[in-house]
C-alpha cells in the first residue's frame, strides 16, 4: 500500500491533511514538477471548502506546499508532517517560481525522434507513497485511445512537445496496468 | 465494553449527593484513552473521577472535578469523531468511523467502521477536524 500509480487529475482536489493532528489544511490545486527529471517539486493549493458552492468560492491559496514537507501521497489525501507545512511564496520557492510554460506538459505533442506523432499528453502519472514522483505521462492517441509513456523514454521535453525514441512507437502501453508493470521493471533495473 | 456513542448523552451523576449534572456532550482523549468528559451543564469530569464508562449513567466522585472547560484545552473532542474518515498515515482511506469501542476505564480498543473491518485502537495516532489518523499495519 502507498506505492500505487495515480493520475495527476486524481490528486487535484485531494485534502492536505496534517498527519500529526488529523486536520485538513488545504486541498491540492495542481501538481508542480520538473519535466526534465520527473522530480515532484510540490503542489499549489486551494482553500478547503465543503460542498459545491463552498468549493466554488473557496479559491486558491497563496501558500504552496513543498515536496520536502509532504509525508506521503495517498489515494485519499496528501499527508504533511505538520500544520505549518504550507509556505508563503518567497524568492527561490521552486513551486511558486516554476515556469508555467516549461512546467505545463498538458497538450504537449508526443513525437518520435523521426517526427512521427504518437499523441497528446493529457496527464502525468505519479508514483504515490512516501517518495512521490512523476513516472510518466498519459496520452490521447490520434485514434482516440489511451497510451502511457514512462519518463525513462523521454528524450526531451518542452512546453509544446515531448520527444521519444523511434522504436518506442511499437512499445506504447495501452493501459495503466501494463504501464505499472513496466515502471516496476524500470525501478528494479535502476536499483 | 461500551461505545463512544453510548457515552455521549449519558447523564453525569455525582455519587456524593446523587445530583445530576447534565449529559455528556464532549469527550477528550489522550494516549488512546478518554481523559475527561464535559456535560451540557458545563461540568468537566476527569477520567480519574469517573467510576466506569460502562454504566447507564456516568457516575463520578465530585472530589476529582475540575472547573477547566474542555474547550479551553487544545485536545480534539472525540465526540466529533463519529462520521469522520479514517486515514492511514500514508494517505490511504479506510472508510468512515461508525463508532468507537471502549473499555470500562475509557481505553479505546477499536474503531468500528461503517464498511470494512474494525481498526485496532493502538493504531490510532491522532484525530482532528477531518480525519482519524492511524498507523500503517
Amino acid at each position: 500500500m502507498g506505492t500505487a500509480l495515480m493520475e495527476g487529475k486524481q490528486l487535484v482536489g485531494l485534502p492536505v491533511v496534517d498527519a500529526t493532528s488529523g486536520d485538513d489544511i488545504a486541498e491540492i490545486r495542481d501538481v508542480v514538477f520538473d519535466p526534465a527529471s520527473g522530480r515532484l517539486t510540490g503542489f499549489t493549493l486551494n482553500k478547503r471548502g465543503e460542498g459545491r458552492l463552498a468549493k466554488l468560492f473557496a479559491g486558491r491559496r497563496q501558500e504552496t506546499l513543498m515536496i520536502s514537507d509532504v509525508a506521503s501521497v495517498g489515494s485519499h489525501a496528501v499527508m504533511v508532517r505538520s500544520g505549518e507545512a504550507m509556505r508563503e511564496p518567497t524568492s527561490g520557492d521552486a513551486v511558486a517560481e516554476a515556469d508555467p510554460k516549461k512546467g505545463d506538459v498538458s497538450d504537449d505533442r508526443v513525437v518520435t525522434v523521426s517526427g512521427r506523432e504518437l499523441g497528446t499528453v493529457i496527464d502525468v502519472i505519479v508514483m504515490a507513497g512516501a517518495d512521490p514522483r512523476v513516472v510518466g505521462y498519459r496520452l490521447s492517441t490520434p485514434n482516440g485511445g489511451d497510451a502511457f509513456v514512462p519518463m525513462s523514454e523521454q528524450r526531451a521535453v518542452s512546453g509544446s512537445a515531448l520527444i521519444v525514441p523511434d522504436d518506442f512507437a511499437e512499445r506504447l502501453r495501452p493501459d495503466l496496468g501494463s504501464f505499472s508493470v513496466e515502471v516496476a521493471a524500470i525501478d528494479q533495473g535502476a536499483s | 465494553m461500551t461505545t463512544l456513542s453510548c457515552v455521549i448523552g449519558q447523564t453525569a451523576l455525582a455519587l456524593e449527593d446523587a445530583s445530576e449534572h447534565g449529559e455528556v456532550t464532549r469527550v477528550a482523549v489522550s494516549s488512546g484513552r478518554i481523559n475527561a468528559v464535559e456535560t451540557d451543564d458545563h461540568v468537566t469530569v476527569p477520567a480519574s473521577a469517573i467510576v466506569s464508562f460502562e454504566g447507564d449513567m456516568l457516575t463520578y466522585r465530585s472530589a476529582g472535578l475540575t472547573t477547566e472547560s474542555l474547550s479551553d484545552q487544545s485536545e480534539f473532542h472525540w465526540s466529533k469523531v463519529l462520521g469522520l474518515v479514517a486515514l492511514v498515515e500514508t494517505g490511504e482511506g479506510l472508510g468512515e468511523v461508525a463508532d468507537v469501542d471502549l473499555t470500562a476505564d475509557g481505553s479505546i480498543t477499536s474503531l468500528i467502521m461503517t464498511n470494512g473491518p474494525s481498526i485496532r485502537g493502538d493504531r490510532v495516532l491522532a484525530a482532528g477536524s477531518y480525519a482519524v489518523i492511524v498507523s500503517a499495519e
